[in-house]
């Protein structure tokens, strides 16, 4: 479970990212968050693992993030950046998987199991030994999913998981997403993507939560949508989904 | 273009390597810095005209290339890429130091000359050195022996930083010239006028995206590898590793080997 209390994250130049805020999330839980660009959703996961400094208490299955416990809060809360590219910085896919686990002291037999299982899981076994800068788009993602599911975190937060992907890879990363048990915080404006994958949405706008509810009912609505500087999907494709 | 893009794949396909399973790739990696950092302290102890002393060190990067199994191409190709440094560097004793030293066959060889040569050969054992232990070492086990044998922490991050920044720089500049090259209507590369600004903004850019890498490395526990690296002992074929790879540079050192080879130089005098 993770608990946020009283979350302010203000930038050098006194930019307010986020104010205040409260938010809980349960284990198993699959949240979206929701918002235009500059509402905040980066800084919320980036604070949430100690990349930037915040104010206010977060709370990771029992340990207060702080500066002695920073690493054991990241072992548990696995990151999925928006770009792959600034994710996947080893030579080799093997390498890049390896990363996280050997800097978290596994032993090198382990490590090489745990690559070879988490590739073969996502269907990117291929792609062991090739370098991450020749793969596609997809794979790239894939992989840099891999690369936080071979430390087996328990909370999983995405930035944007269908930026930069075709229809074909978005659909696949939608059914990996629906079959990981982790719990999760996805940041999206894809709502399609939200309505399928997530049980809660919470909607942020200018760094405060604005809403908190089921999907289904939020990007429907278009004036909440409008207010928040986010498209709201006509009724009809509703059917479609 | 693509050849400059290719540069990004070219700099890390030798780390690619690192992860074969080769007599040389199975030594421990402290072994192979010991062994590399001497025999580039041998190399350098020469004076400026024992350019002959200097042709046995060719032994070292021939034989541990073919026991590494990598490519021959692959290391002389980024050589090639060291060389015009190394003649810029060297040029200047061509012009200024013309005494002559010897002559060979009848043509005169100047001291210049030969400085020239002993320098960028020298230049060229050396970072052929460097570039094998990249190619025959994992990355991570490689800075991770550098923590074990106390090298300052401040230089182990900026060698890391450093080698990840290099591909984001490449990476970014490729994007910029391209966008640049799409609005010029031109292919001629970047308007002297435009280059202040677009190396600001190369700099700015790839900044940020060296930020963005980083982070990604603090969230998977970067900086914690040290604190795991168990003390591995050293097997005989280190031992037996270590006494031929700084055994021999010591001995071409101490000896003249070169002596040898200039007996069977017809018409040599000074």
């Amino acid at each position: 479970m993770m608990k946020i209390n009283h979350l302010s994250v203000i930038y050098p130049d006194k930019t307010i990212a986020i104010e205040n805020i409260d938010l809980i999330i349960q284990n198993d839980e699959t949240v979206a968050l929701i918002g235009a660009n500059g509402a905040g959703k980066t800084s919320l996961l980036l604070s949430i693992v100690g990349v930037i400094p915040s104010i206010g208490e977060i709370i990771v299955d029992d340990i207060l993030l702080d500066k002695h416990n920073l690493n054991a809060i990241r072992r548990r809360v696995g990151v999925v950046f928006q770009n792959p590219d600034n994710q996947l910085f080893m030579p080799t896919i093997y390498e890049d998987v390896a990363f996280g686990l050997r800097n978290y002291g596994v032993p090198e037999n382990l490590i090489e199991a745990k690559v070879d299982y988490y590739l073969k899981e996502l269907g990117i076994f291929h792609l062991k030994s090739r370098s991450p800068l020749k793969l596609s788009g997809g794979e790239k993602r894939i992989a840099a999913i891999a690369t936080i599911l071979a430390m087996e975190p328990s909370i999983m937060l995405f930035d944007e998981p269908t930026a930069f992907l075709d229809p074909k890879a978005r659909r696949n990363l939608i059914t990996l997403l629906k079959k990981l048990p982790h719990t999760k915080l996805i940041a999206s404006h894809d709502l399609a993507f939200v309505a399928e994958v997530c049980d809660r949405a919470v909607v942020l706008k200018k760094g405060v939560i604005y809403a908190d509810g089921t999907p289904l009912k939020m990007i429907y609505d278009k004036k909440l949508m409008d207010d928040c500087g986010i498209e709201a999907i006509p009724f009809p494709l509703k059917e479609e989904n | 273009m693509k050849n400059f893009s290719s540069k990004v794949n070219e700099i890390y396909s030798l780390e690619q390597f690192s992860s074969m399973d080769t007599v040389i790739h199975r030594l421990h990696p402290s072994v192979k810095i010991t062994a590399t950092f001497f025999y580039i302290l041998m190399v350098v102890s020469f004076d400026r005209y024992a350019f002959t002393r200097m042709v046995p060190y060719v032994f070292y990067p021939v034989i541990i290339i073919a026991l590494a199994e990598i490519p021959y191409s692959l290391i002389l190709s980024r050589l090639l890429l060291a060389l015009p440094f190394t003649m810029f560097a060297g040029i200047s004793n061509i012009l200024f130091d013309q005494a002559i030293l010897v002559r060979i066959l009848g043509v005169s060889i100047s001291y210049g000359f030969v400085s020239f040569v002993t320098l960028g050969f020298r230049a060229l054992l050396c970072v052929a050195a460097i570039l094998i232990l990249v190619a025959t070492t994992p990355f991570t086990s490689l800075t991770g022996q550098l923590r074990r044998m106390k090298i300052p922490e401040m230089f182990i991050v900026l060698f890391e930083m450093t080698y990840r920044y290099i591909g984001s720089l490449i990476e970014e500049t490729t994007i910029m010239i391209i966008a640049y090259q799409l609005r010029r209507n031109s292919n001629k590369g970047i308007d002297m006028k435009h280059m202040g600004s677009f190396v600001g903004q190369l700099l700015i850019r790839s900044f940020d995206k060296a930020q963005q890498v980083y982070d990604a490395m603090k969230c998977r526990g970067y900086g914690l590898y040290a604190r795991h690296i168990k003390k591995v002992r050293l097997t005989a074929l280190d031992y037996g590793f270590l006494v031929i790879a700084c055994g021999l540079p010591l001995l071409f050192r101490l000896l003249d080997v070169s002596q040898t080879f200039q007996q069977f130089l017809p018409g040599a005098r000074t």
